[in-house]
């Protein structure tokens, strides 16, 4: 096998596929997020605003956890050449891409577009790598969204409320990126739900 | 693609499933056989990198499975079919092919095509091959994983209860569809059937409780129960300290066929199959 | 008699399924955390233990259902999947009050990390009011005011779960209950069954035997159906609304069920 780095679009269309609905879903909650938010009075959007990117975030997890869960023949695709944490690093960059047009559209009629963004898209890293890293452990779709969930509630209730964006949001972002390595990263060890027995 | 396996243990929890196990495995056909629970899942399992060891070795045409290398190479040369597989119902069946080919590395969309459509029709789908998986009938999708396992031009075959649900025509045409690569490739397949080892296996593996307790050749698996297989012919009850293989009802009573080291009352001594000798082994392992 | 016990034996085994699968209680476990959180920021141990008690339960009312009911949100369908409806459908045992104790199983099993965290928050109480009075009081606040809520969510998460995809379902939860508890109509308006006897918030319960303070309750959008928190009889109504909707949700997904098959 030669220095073959690009997937092959035929490839990355099955994995699109096998990301079902929820790439599309999340995209249209953003547009939906942006236009409620647009269309409402003035004095009540920044609330919906903030409303709206920490609900993407969270749905953003829930979307991570769909996608996860469509997982089929796990068995053999830990036989297969392509290692397991790979292939599901490219279904969930399918999620990624909807996940930043999602955000990109929640803030597309404000002027703080980047920001509104920065707000939905930290979080959701946070409570993705939460929700992967749960999954990775226990291959359990409660389990990853109970865990997401709470994350994602305390985040709204104390982190975001309680620390200043500026610090809140890189915090939430480099954590989230810490489990999603952890989970995906070269020290993962996929055979181990095989293992416990599912 | 010689396979060598020396002191495999494999353990869950403080459950020891495979103990001590050393097999080779060279080019052709080797059938793995025993109980329930035995421990083949497991042995496949290893051998396909799906599980790692708990202790010794596993070596896939010189690579050693316990680095990352070792692991890498044995997925490249590698045709699995799982005990259970759970297909992507959403998929077509030339689409599954399809995209498992992709994951093999198989980049050239011409060969990726015409090899997939040649294994569906080896494995009798051609009809159905534009047919979602999720409406696929238990042997359909057994046949399914029997094509995925040969895409890529595998050099190691590892099937686990491969014939498990096909119809008996499905079943022939496995056969010769496995004699077709026997030569070039190593295949190892478990199965219950002891007919299809005995029509395509030259070389056999006994697994019972985690240990090995026959491996060489199927005749000599057979010869187990040489001169110790027998019909019987009564009216009264089943033949004691033997192991009955087959009962069947006759106008005057019932016939059993039976292995056993000396021959019951009225016993006509018959020529031993495979499933005598595994009668037989499994007897001296466990007298009952 | 036959049949009590049996429905007992359904809610054991589901109870030890979830168990035994651990997702459930595992995924309740951040949830639980949560709580200890939210509990500990509402005990001021300035007013009574039985009024710290009320308000901690009110407090975890809102966000531990949450949990529940995404974790819950596959069990009832879970039963339906792979010959295991036709299976449970062939045994004596039918209806809804079989979904009814396969639903009180998983319960049971979410809401075990969550009793730690409410002795915890029941002595943290008894300590900063300096009355041992607290505890029972702390569970006797579980029982009426998080647990019939918890009981309701997880009632509608198992129907929203029949009728939609499990991830969909999980993902409706969420804002489901805040819709239910918190939505605040004179911001952005809709029908919600905040401030009306129908909420499951537990607000109504809290007054009347915690003595809190309601903030919603008396303010629902359907006059007839808001009397304002006064004591056990509101309680008491709110306590059976709450049951009956749950009721007719186990009968919905009854429905769904047969519709199914
Ligand atoms: N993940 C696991 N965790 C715990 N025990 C396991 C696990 N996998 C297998 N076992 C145990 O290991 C033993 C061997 O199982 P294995 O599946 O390898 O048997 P087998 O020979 O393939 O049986 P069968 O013919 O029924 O397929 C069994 O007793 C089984 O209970
Ligand atoms: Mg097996």
């Amino acid at each position: 096998m030669s220095a073959r780095t690009l997937v092959p679009p035929a490839l990355l269309r099955y994995e699109a596929r096998h990301c079902g609905m929820a790439a599309p879903a999340l995209l249209a909650a953003g547009l939906a997020g942006g236009a409620v938010t647009a269309g409402s009075p003035p004095a009540a959007q920044p609330a919906l605003a903030a409303a709206a990117a920490t609900g993407l975030a969270g749905l953003a997890s829930l979307a991570v956890i769909a996608v996860l869960a469509r997982t089929r023949a796990l068995e053999l695709h830990l036989s297969l050449p392509v290692p397991f944490p790979v292939l599901l690093a490219r279904r969930l960059a399918v999620v990624a891409a909807a996940l930043v047009g999602a955000a990109l559209a929640l803030g597309a009629g404000s002027p703080e577009a980047a920001a509104s963004a920065a707000a939905a898209l930290c979080p959701a890293a946070l409570l993705s790598g939460v929700a992967l890293r749960v999954w990775a452990r226990r291959h359990s779709p409660a389990a990853a969204s109970g865990a997401a969930v709470a994350v994602w509630l305390g985040y709204a209730l104390f982190w975001a409320v309680h620390v200043p964006p500026a610090v809140a949001r890189p915090a939430a972002a480099a954590l989230g990126v810490v489990l999603i390595a952890t989970a995906l990263g070269p020290r993962a060890v996929p055979e181990r739900v095989v293992e416990e027995g599912r | 693609m010689d396979v060598a396996i020396t002191g495999l243990t494999k353990t869950f929890g403080r459950r020891t499933v495979l103990d001590a196990v050393d097999l080779e495995f060279g080019a052709g056909m080797t059938g793995l056989l025993g109980p329930n629970g035995a421990g083949k899942t497991t042995l496949m399992r290893l051998l396909a990198g799906v599980l790692r060891p708990s202790s010794g070795a596993l070596v896939v045409g010189g690579h050693d499975l316990r680095t990352r290398a070792g692991r890498a190479f044995t997925r490249r040369v590698l045709g699995y079919l799982p005990q259970h597989l759970d297909l992507y119902p959403d998929l077509s069946a030339r689409e599954f092919l399809d995209y498992i080919a992709l994951l093999k590395g198989v980049d050239d969309a011409r060969t990726r095509r015409a090899d997939v459509a040649r294994l569906l029709d080896r494995v009798g789908l051609a009809d159905s091959a534009d047919l979602r998986l999720g409406g696929f009938s238990g042997g359909m999708r057994r046949r399914v994983g029997i094509a995925q396992a040969l895409l890529g031009d595998p050099r190691l075959v590892i099937v686990d209860e491969p014939t498990a649900g096909l119809d008996p025509e499905e079943r022939m045409r496995f056969r010769s569809l496995l004699a077709g690569l026997g030569e070039r490739c190593t295949v190892v397949l478990s199965t219950h059937v002891l007919d299809d080892v005995a029509q395509t296996c030259p070389r056999v593996a006994v697994l019972a409780a985690g240990r090995v307790v026959y491996t060489g050749a199927t005749s000599g698996l057979t010869a187990y129960a040489q001169d110790r297989t027998y019909l019987v012919d009564t009216d009264g009850p089943q033949p004691t300290g033997a192991a009955v293989t087959n009962a069947a009802a006759t106008p005057e009573g019932m016939r059993y066929r039976v292995v056993a080291d000396e021959p019951p009352p009225g016993a006509v001594p018959v020529a031993a199959t495979l499933e005598d000798g595994y009668a037989a082994l499994m007897r001296d392992i466990h007298p009952t | 008699m036959k049949g009590v016990a049996a429905l007992l034996a359904v809610a054991c085994y589901e109870a030890r399924m979830a168990a035994r699968g651990r997702g459930v209680w595992i995924g309740m476990v951040p949830m639980a955390a949560l709580a200890l959180l939210v509990g500990m920021g509402r005990l001021d141990g300035a007013e009574s233990a039985r009024l710290n008690a009320g308000a901690v339960a009110e407090a975890l009312t809102l966000v531990v259902p949450v949990g529940v009911g995404v974790v819950l949100a596959d069990r009832l369908r879970r039963g339906t999947a792979a010959g295991l409806g036709d299976l449970l459908d062939s045994v004596p045992l039918r209806g809804a009050a079989r979904i009814g104790a396969v639903l009180a199983g998983g319960l049971a099993v979410a809401l075990l990390p969550v009793l730690p965290v409410t002795a915890v928050l029941g002595a943290a109480a008894a300590v900063r009011t300096g009355d041992a009075a607290a505890l029972p009081w702390t569970a006797l606040a579980f029982l009426v005011v998080l647990l019939p809520a918890c009981a309701w969510i997880t009632a509608l998460a198992g129907v929203l779960a029949l009728v939609l995809p499990a991830p969909l379902a999980r993902a409706f939860v969420v804002p489901a209950w805040f819709w239910a508890v918190a939505w605040n109509p004179r911001l952005l308006w809709a029908p919600t069954p905040v401030g009306t006897l129908l909420v499951p918030s537990g607000e109504y319960p809290a007054q009347a035997w915690f003595g809190t303070t309601p903030s919603w309750a008396g303010n629902g959008q359907v006059g007839w159906l808001s009397p304002a928190a006064d004591g056990t009889v509101t309680g008491l109504a709110n306590l059976a609304c709450v049951l009956l909707s749950t009721a007719l949700l186990i009968g919905g997904a009854r429905l769904i069920m047969m519709g199914k098959r």
